[in-house]
């Protein structure tokens, strides 16, 4: 059996990082509370349950998971409630040191129990947990206790994603005591953590506060005394809030546009900081391959030649914007191909846009002499009306006659579910975690929930399941580059990828040691923020 | 009377129920339900999986009992006072409703104060003043409020604030009992906004009973009898050309339970209005459907009380 040690970052190494941050960052100042915003209410609090940014956000301080995403270097997963994990069985047995002496909230002490009592509910048949539980449900065969303070994890095949999902902001232990007593964790009253923070108050439709835990088990964390998040749903709500200096931070979805994050500058000066950011977040057209034109290969090929991904990010997000490729190089790094190879694939490359407009003109003449009429759909929601009209208009460049469709959200989402459509102009994707697994896995896997086309490809599922059950990095690295190389050279596939999408947020000034996160949901703890004069 | 009291009253019941059966049949015409919004926005789940899971959800509300069997099962309840469970709140509707009632009824009332506050001396200044600068003035301030879409004139109203004061108001809410100081800080913008577009057609109506009753020939003796004009507008005139106004009024407080739901979400006021469409967008049957039940329940009771009012208010009005 081989056995290794995970790399974790000792006493020592923290002691160095720490010396080696700016002066600022050397001397953190204790109190003082972040006044934050959260653009819906909640209303169910159960982070093992649900599924949007508002429920995660809403107690991502109050708990801690066995790993989290290191809070200074965004994207690395480092111990929380574990001091360390030892790999064995070939990559498939996961055994980890829990802390010692951590309790919960309401003063009970946290023990392996905890660990099996969360990770049984969110692997439980009866139990739809949408994040966490689609990340962990596929790949875990078994969870037990070693002893009362290691817990010990049985992979049904080796898995490169189950250390980030461990660290996910999804995969929050929960205590056992609160589950066999409430069955769930949707009110206030069983949010019990072990986090930075105690859940305060929350008050439906208004505000979600976060008290300062004495007894956390980082010694001398938190700096901040609380954390308020108001609850504002309206857009110009949320600005005005902005500009008036009640909110100190906007970082995360609903992004701002770049003019907005302007205005915020001018009305508060020096006072805040502005600035853009990937948010982990993919737009993409989908094309029904079952329905006509678009059952045939060659118009699906016309219109991935004629989106013109440039144009759609300069004109809608302001430049702000990845084109093209299926994996953003700023998140994913040496996973993601070059954008020099992406912009070389067939629709990509900005210098031959006119001649690809030109093909894909051809194309449709060819097929449909007296011209095709297709409808196109979208969500009437944030952006996604201006950017279908964007999107339209280069689709009538090439000679298609679209009738254009919007429909509320819930009606939407019913009607992607059930291919019901022909295009869908514009859809987003936020990833759960920073692992290129999860944006082929959601949207190229026939069976992927994000996968609105159904179009399974056995050479796309092949790499897949490769990509997933590889462990060592520089094979994954290899496996990821051959499937992006594959899926950009199908120039007929129906999901077309246009961007990754970016946005522009703000901070106050005097927040300090906050570092944005690779995915919206992680980094959202504040466990090593600190206020400035 | 009596005979007409008691027939108002027992119409109002399968009024009620009208209400109840047209919403509940509404909802579910519409597209798309709880379990399909929970289940395909999430979008992680495989598709296969996110089918069962859809069935499953429906399975536990109820919805794919029969329609008619739903609506006897929640028509029961309600009758009652039990309005089910809210999925989206995993709670009684009926504590929902009892946090989000007296927030939308106080933004209501107080909006109908301001706006009478603002309109009648308004409509009096214009019918007095007829047909010269003052009744202009009146009539395009009053004509301003009814065309400036409603959402705008909050936003401009937190534009100003925020421009001019560098200030807003506070983002939390706290009730009237709690702070009443803070919570007037919160509620009177939207109060302020609303009114100045329901006051348009209160000065309008102001104006127009005014201009009838001036016109009478009580106020003509009450003027030849030498009085002053204030003392013939205010104590003779006035008072009578009021009571459509004062009917006018109360219908709107009906009106405003569902009305308010632009304010309450730029000024994040957690009222019924915010609640409707937070559960009409997420398909929340039960909530949907005890929150408009309320409304038309109340609105009617207030139409049923201003009609027996009248009555009262005007001896001349006889009930057929």
């Amino acid at each position: 059996m081989r056995t290794r040690t995970a790399p974790l970052i000792p006493a020592a190494l923290a002691a160095a990082l720490a010396l080696a941050l700016p002066a600022w960052a050397a001397e953190p100042r204790r109190g003082g509370v972040v006044n934050w915003f959260n653009y819906a209410d909640p209303t169910r609090l159960d982070v093992h349950a649900e599924s949007a940014l508002t429920h995660q956000q809403a107690t991502a301080g109050v708990y801690s998971g066995l790993l989290q995403h290191d809070p200074e270097k965004p994207g690395e997963p480092v111990p929380d409630l574990a001091t360390g994990y030892e790999v064995s069985g070939g990559g498939t047995v996961f055994t980890f040191k829990l802390r010692q002496g951590v309790k919960w909230h309401d003063g009970k002490p946290f023990t392996a129990q905890d660990v099996i009592a969360t990770f049984e509910r969110v692997t439980a048949k009866d139990f739809r947990s949408p994040r966490c539980g689609t990340l962990v449900k596929p790949l875990l065969a078994k969870v037990e206790a070693v002893d009362p303070h290691t817990v010990r994890f049985t992979l049904k095949h080796p898995a490169g994603t189950f250390i980030p999902s461990i660290a996910s902001a999804w995969c929050r232990i929960a205590p056992k005591h609160v589950l066999e007593r409430d069955k769930n964790l949707n009110q206030a009253k069983s949010i019990i953590g072990t986090g930075p923070f105690k859940l305060k108050d929350y008050k439906r439709g208004s505000i979600i506060e976060w008290e300062r835990n004495p007894d956390y088990f980082v010694k001398g964390l938190p700096y901040l005394d609380g954390v308020r998040q108001f609850i504002l749903v309206g857009r110009p709500t949320q600005v005005a809030a902005a500009k008036a200096g009640k909110v100190m931070l906007w970082d995360t979805w609903p992004t701002m546009s770049k003019s907005q994050a302007e205005e915020v500058k001018k009305a508060q000066g020096n006072r805040v900081r502005i600035y853009s950011w990937p948010i982990n977040t993919v737009f993409i057209t989908y094309l029904n391959p079952k329905t006509k034109p678009f059952d045939n290969p060659e118009m699906r090929r016309a219109v991935r030649l004629a989106i013109n991904r440039q144009e759609i990010i300069g004109k809608v997000f302001e430049g702000a914007g990845t084109p093209c490729g299926l994996l953003d190089p700023k998140l994913y790094g040496e996973y993601a191909l070059p954008m020099e190879e992406v912009l070389k694939a067939p629709g990509c490359n900005p210098a031959s846009k006119e001649k690809d407009i030109e093909e894909a003109r051809r194309i449709v003449k060819k097929h449909h002499p007296d011209g095709v009429e297709i409808e196109v759909a979208t969500r009437s929601v944030a952006d996604y009306v201006d950017r279908s009209q964007l999107v339209i208009q280069q689709l009538r460049k090439i000679g298609l006659r679209v009738k254009f469709k919007t429909y509320e959200s819930a009606v939407g989402f019913r009607n992607w579910g059930a291919g019901n459509f022909t295009v869908i102009a514009t859809q987003d994707t936020a990833m759960v975690m920073s692992d290129p697994h999860g944006m082929f896995a959601l949207t190229f896997a026939g069976d992927g929930g994000r996968n609105y086309t159904r179009f399974g490809d056995p050479k796309i599922e092949e790499f897949i399941g490769k990509g997933l059950r590889e462990i060592d990095k520089a094979k994954r690295v290899k496996i990821y580059h051959d499937l992006q190389r594959y899926i950009l050279s199908k120039a007929d596939h129906p999901n077309v990828v246009v961007s990754w999408i970016e946005g522009w947020f703000f901070e106050d000034t005097r927040l300090k040691n906050y570092r944005q996160a690779t995915t919206v949901y992680d980094n959202n703890t504040f466990q090593k923020v600190w206020l400035g004069q | 009377m009596r005979e007409y009291v008691v027939r108002r009253v027992l119409l109002f019941f399968p009024s009620l129920a009208g209400v109840s059966l047209v919403v509940f049949a509404l909802m579910r015409l519409v597209p798309g339900d709880v379990a399909e919004i929970l289940v395909y926005s999430a979008g992680s789940e495989q598709a296969s999986v996110a089918k069962a899971q859809v069935a499953k959800i429906r399975g536990e509300l109820g919805l794919d009992k029969p329609i008619a069997v739903q609506y006897a099962l929640w028509l029961k309840g309600a009758l009652q006072g039990n309005f089910g469970h809210s999925y989206l709140e995993d709670r009684p509707v009926r504590e929902m409703l009892a946090e989000w009632f007296p927030r939308t009824m106080e933004l209501a009332l107080l909006t109908l104060v301001l706006a009478a506050l603002w309109a009648v001396p308004l409509g009096v200044v214009s019918a007095v003043r007829q047909d010269h600068w003052p009744d202009y003035l009146c009539r395009s301030l009053s004509i301003s409020g009814l065309s400036v879409p409603i959402f705008f004139s909050g936003v401009l109203i937190l534009f100003v604030l925020v421009r001019f004061f560098h200030w807003l108001p506070p983002l939390e809410y706290v009730s009237v009992w709690e702070d009443p100081a803070r919570n007037l800080q919160k509620i009177i913008w939207p109060a302020l906004a609303q009114a100045f577009y329901i006051s348009a057609p209160i000065t309008r109506l102001t104006r127009s009973q005014l201009l009838e009753v001036i016109r009478e020939d009580y106020v003509r003796t009450a003027r030849s009898k030498g009085l002053i004009e204030q003392l013939v507008i205010y104590r003779h005139a006035l008072k009578n050309a009021l009571l459509p106004v004062v009917t006018f009024t109360g219908w709107w407080v009906g009106r405003l339970l569902g009305g308010l739901v632009v304010m309450e979400i730029i000024f994040q006021v957690p009222g019924m209005g915010m609640g409707l469409i937070t559960s009409v967008n997420n398909r929340d049957y039960p909530t949907v459907q005890a929150i408009v039940f309320v409304m038309a329940g109340v609105f009617l009771l207030l139409n049923l009380i201003v009609d027996l009012l009248y009555g009262w208010l005007d001896p001349r009005i006889k009930y057929a």
